[in-house]
């Protein structure tokens, strides 16, 4: 009998199955895109709006979700729970409510996944994915094309006139546009070279800061450049004994070696220093090397007093999610690009030829992974860059933790942004990046690859929406490129910025100024972190539709920051962007739209973070990564990265219309 | 054939009586006990909602899955993502986490699976009652904490960094069992050791209630008839305990070997990283890397419905084999 119930049970459980509603939303066909022609338009608008705005991080959605309630600058408390001021006064600006429908920890991406299967139903504003996804689902017909809308974005579509590159960016394979994304401070430095100023000093311009070292290093790395008479790290390569070498001939070899490189300078330091600076890769390596081999001077400089057992790691990153950063130096051996825009999946670029490329394959990018694994092993990398178990902050614990006691880890240089890290050490100031060539070009030029661009993160209108929701959410997405709505978004609501101050930059732009409640709200309840206190707080600076303002940052740039700034735009440091004719430096999209034939196609390809590694396990030295640097390139030539290169470059034909 | 008489043989009229029969001996056994089927309708619901139902979405397996389209809207691709996985670009990874599965499965049932039975036994020879709670009751807490603890805990013993080094990886390097320069969780040869100890420090204690339990119910007179026979706490062990525990045992070791290509990923992936990739990773984790991370869900389906029907054949010989020379079996 126990039989007969059990087949029974699975039977019916069998056609549970059958019918259970798997086909969770309607054919496609009925969203087709052309329906929006033959929409009834109408100017009302709905009386109240449904956002789902996701991001992964609770703290960063349009609702207040911090357990201290915040007292406005007019009295007025915001609690948990209620919209976060910025998106109270869109509401009162708008006339309509704002209601977050996002569920508060979902990422951008889960968000998508789980909306699609619903059609879009529950929200009519979507937000925080990447806007390849917003292309993808606005081609299948979820999202409404912004481009038949314009009349109704006249703020958005005067930028996007200005703007033209952008309008390009984010226009969709079947020249649609389905997202307005975030655009950061375009044509601006973002993340650049930083090192500890007093450390150079304290080597190179006088010999009574030294204290006596004991350590030495095994030296692999042999120098790329033959630009002057001699090469440093040869020359240091000859000094040191029986491959060890030691601080006191590191440092004679270099000093030897400025002077008579350089002999106008006006102090060593000079050679790597302020906005006249001339060093090449091999100059800094052999820098590097001193740093390395001065644990006792350097942390003397630093803290005072000798640390014993002090670690010196004159290159490290912010923390090993970063790990990215490591292969920027890559750009210093001879110009090979390695990020083709502002994010660290974008490895696309553009050779002086105007080939599209991946530049982690490219024969000079392996031999840059090359050199990185030479500089590893003479321990001028910090050690634990790559170590994806080791979350810490490297930048807080090499800069920002001098005074701390039992401090030994100290750090000379990194790759990041300016304001937060001169914060974090006065010692601490930009230094311009390395000479290289770049191209076909042999002239030796000051490169930094990191600049600002359109961010692959935006937010779009489910077509799923009744027309006076879809106007509600177009009269929202244009707010953000009003005039007012520019400031609310960059410097939070009308009561928070001064009355009748202005900021002047070091740019000489004035900007808008943040008042005092501001600043000194963000120093309560963030340690003075102002971008995350109007991220987390106040609800403006988010990662939605909206161009930031560079003004921001400045004003709260401190220390050595303005200086480093200076020290970028006096030297007028080439970095990409969208505007060049030279197509070595020309920013590559950080979105791609892609058919429904070349998503499947992608598909098949295993391109991805498993052949990433490969490159951090051979730059680490791992016995489990590639014997050989060339052993990259296999591994991405056996996931197919071909087929994933050629999918790309149509992409890409198509969005520049070549 | 109108004039053709049907007619039904004996064996037929038989037939139908004994059915008629048995599904009225079924129903008057339902209406009988029609408050314990109650009972079970709960349960019956949920596997059929929870464990039945989404086996519908095995179907994205052989389909260019989009989550737009749902499941049967989306692409018949036949088996197209099995060939991608199996002989495409995935199938060095594949075949990695395939055989990594199958590795760390079989250390956990060599080294795993006869620590909770020791457990058991000794604790059931503890003849202090207080002092054999209290260290059941320790032996089970550690069940109770997150992996996320665990591994946590497990990373900053066994880290030896620039400058942090753990208990753990201390004693190694002062017993001269690795060098000094060692960090053993960036080590794929200490990945599958670290693995399989942290799992039974946390599941010894806990798994070894149902033994406790099996041990329990031996009846004391078999003891006492060995006793006088002159049968020492050896002998007990042998011919009382085990042959008394055998049926939990081969039953424990049949679900055990069912499991054997289900290892849960939560672990594997707080504490693998690349350098360990090529010993930790396995059939789960490759799968939420490719199904989540990637968002390839057809090719992350595929590779758990063929993890599957591995472990379902491996259940069904388990089962066989144990029948065959024990008597005991799941069915």
């Amino acid at each position: 009998m126990l039989k007969k119930i059990s087949f029974l049970l699975l039977v019916a459980a069998l056609l549970l199955v059958g019918c259970g509603g798997l086909d969770t939303s309607e054919s496609d066909e009925s969203n087709s895109s052309d329906d929006e022609d033959q929409v009834e338009t109408t100017d009302e608008v709905a009386s109240n709006l449904k956002i789902n705005y996701a991001i992964g991080n609770n703290q960063r959605t349009l609702t207040y979700n911090q357990s201290n309630p915040l007292e406005l600058p007019d009295g007025t408390v915001v609690s948990s729970g209620e919209l976060k001021p910025t998106w109270q006064h869109i509401q009162s600006e708008m006339g309509f409510s704002i209601e977050d429908v996002a569920v508060q920890d979902q990422t951008g991406e889960e968000m998508m996944e789980i909306a699609s299967s619903t059609g879009f139903e529950d929200a009519t504003i979507y937000g925080g994915a990447k806007g390849d996804l917003y292309n993808e689902f606005g081609s299948k017909g979820y999202f409404i094309d912004l481009g038949k809308r314009l009349d109704k974005l006249p703020n958005f579509s005067k930028y996007l006139e200005e703007n033209p590159s952008i309008a390009d960016s984010i226009t969709a394979f079947d020249g649609s546009i389905y997202y307005i994304p975030y655009v950061a401070e375009i044509d601006n430095y973002a993340r650049v070279l930083h090192g500890r100023e007093d450390w150079v000093v304290a080597l190179l311009d006088s010999a009574d800061t030294l204290e006596q070292e004991d350590a030495s290093l095994d030296v692999v790395y042999e120098g790329y450049w033959d630009r002057n008479d001699e090469n440093v790290v040869a020359l240091q390569n000859e000094a040191a004994s029986g491959g060890a070498l030691t601080q006191q001939a590191a440092l004679d070899t270099l000093l030897n070696y400025i002077e008579e490189t350089y002999p106008d300078l006006d102090t060593p330091s000079s050679l790597y220093l302020g906005s006249e600076a001339q060093y090449d890769i091999d100059e800094l390596v052999a820098l590097w090397r001193v740093m390395k081999l001065s644990p006792n001077t350097l942390s003397k400089v630093s803290t005072g007093e000798v640390v014993d057992g002090a670690i010196i790691s004159p290159y490290f990153v912010r923390n090993s999610k970063n790990r990215w950063d490591i292969l920027r130096m890559v750009n210093y051996f001879g110009g090979q690009r390695i990020f083709g825009s502002d994010t660290q999946t974008n490895r696309y670029y553009l050779d002086a030829d105007g080939n599209f490329n991946y530049s982690f394959i490219e024969d000079q990018a392996i031999e840059g992974f090359d050199y990185l694994n030479q500089l590893y092993s003479e321990g001028l990398v910090h050690s634990e860059f790559a170590d994806l178990n080791n979350t810490d902050n490297f930048r807080t614990t090499f800069y920002a933790s001098d005074e701390y006691e039992g401090q030994k880890q100290f750090g000379f240089m990194t790759y990041d942004w300016i304001a937060s890290t001169t914060a974090t050490n006065e010692d601490v100031i930009a230094m311009l990046p390395p000479l290289t060539t770049l191209g076909d070009s042999d002239e030796m030029i000051h490169f930094i690859e990191n600049t600002r661009t359109i961010k692959p993160e935006g937010w779009a209108i489910s077509k799923q929406s009744s027309e006076e929701e879809i106007n509600a959410a177009l009269q929202v997405f244009d707010f953000f490129f009003s005039e007012e709505g520019n400031v609310v978004q960059n410097y939070g609501t009308p009561d928070m910025v001064a009355d009748e101050e202005i900021f002047t930059g070091p740019d000489g732009v004035v900007y808008p100024k943040f008042g005092d409640w501001i600043i000194e709200t963000a120093n309560e309840f963030k340690d003075g972190d102002v971008s995350s206190f109007l991220r987390d707080f106040v609800g403006s600076q988010m990662a939605l539709g909206y161009q930031k303002e560079i003004g921001f940052e400045y004003q709260y740039t401190v220390n050595q920051g303005f200086e480093s700034w200076s020290v970028y735009q006096v030297a007028d440091v080439t970095q990409p962007s969208y505007n060049t004719d030279n197509p070595i430096l020309r920013l590559t999209p950080t979105v791609f739209s892609l058919t429904e034939q070349e998503q499947a196609q992608l598909d098949t390809t295993a391109v991805g973070e498993n052949e990433d590694d490969q490159i951090f396990l051979y730059i680490t030295g791992s016995e489990n990564g590639p014997e050989t640097a060339e052993g990259i390139k296999e591994a991405y030539m056996e996931a197919g990265i071909d087929t994933y290169i050629d999918i790309y470059k149509k992409a890409y034909g198509r969005m520049t219309g070549e | 054939m109108g004039g053709v008489k049907t007619v039904k043989t004996n064996s037929q009229v038989m037939k139908q009586t004994s059915d008629e029969g048995t599904w009225s001996k079924h129903w008057h056994a339902v209406k009988k006990d029609w408050r314990l089927y109650v009972l079970l309708l709960p349960m019956v619901l949920w596997f059929a909602l929870w464990s039945y139902k989404p086996m519908g979405g095995l179907l994205i397996a052989f389909k260019n899955y989009d989550a737009a389209k749902g499941v049967l809207g989306s692409d018949f691709v036949g088996f197209s993502n099995f060939i991608t996985l199996m002989f495409g670009t995935y199938a060095t990874q594949f075949w990695t986490a395939f055989r990594n599965t199958f590795i760390i499965s079989l250390y956990g049932i060599i080294f795993g699976f006869p620590i909770p039975i020791l457990l058991a036994l000794l604790m059931s020879e503890v003849r202090h009652k207080a002092y054999s709670k209290v260290m059941q009751t320790f032996s089970y807490l550690p069940h109770f904490l997150s992996e996320v603890t665990i591994t946590g805990l497990v990373i900053t013993l066994v880290y030896n960094g620039e400058v942090s080094t753990g208990v753990i990886a201390e004693a190694l390097i002062s017993l001269g069992w690795i060098s000094e320069n060692a960090n053993i969780i960036q080590e794929a040869s200490y990945f599958r050791p670290i693995y399989i100890l942290t799992g039974i420090w946390k599941e010894a204690g806990y798994s070894s209630i149902v033994y406790f339990a099996a041990i329990m119910s031996i009846s004391p007179t078999l003891y006492e008839a060995l006793k006088m026979d002159g049968g020492n706490k050896l002998q007990e062990i042998r011919y009382v305990t085990f042959p008394g525990m055998a049926p939990t045992l081969i039953i424990m070791i049949i679900l055990r070997i069912g499991k054997i290509l289900s290892i849960g990923y939560e672990r594997i992936i707080l504490l693998y990283n690349a350098n360990t990739y090529s010993s930790a990773d396995v059939l789960s984790t490759f799968v939420y890397r490719i199904g989540l991370e990637r968002g390839n869900q057809a090719l992350g389906a595929s590779a758990d419905l063929f993890n599957a029907i591995i472990a379902f054949a491996l259940v069904i010989g388990a089962n066989y084999i144990s029948r065959q020379i024990s008597e005991t079996s799941l069915w």
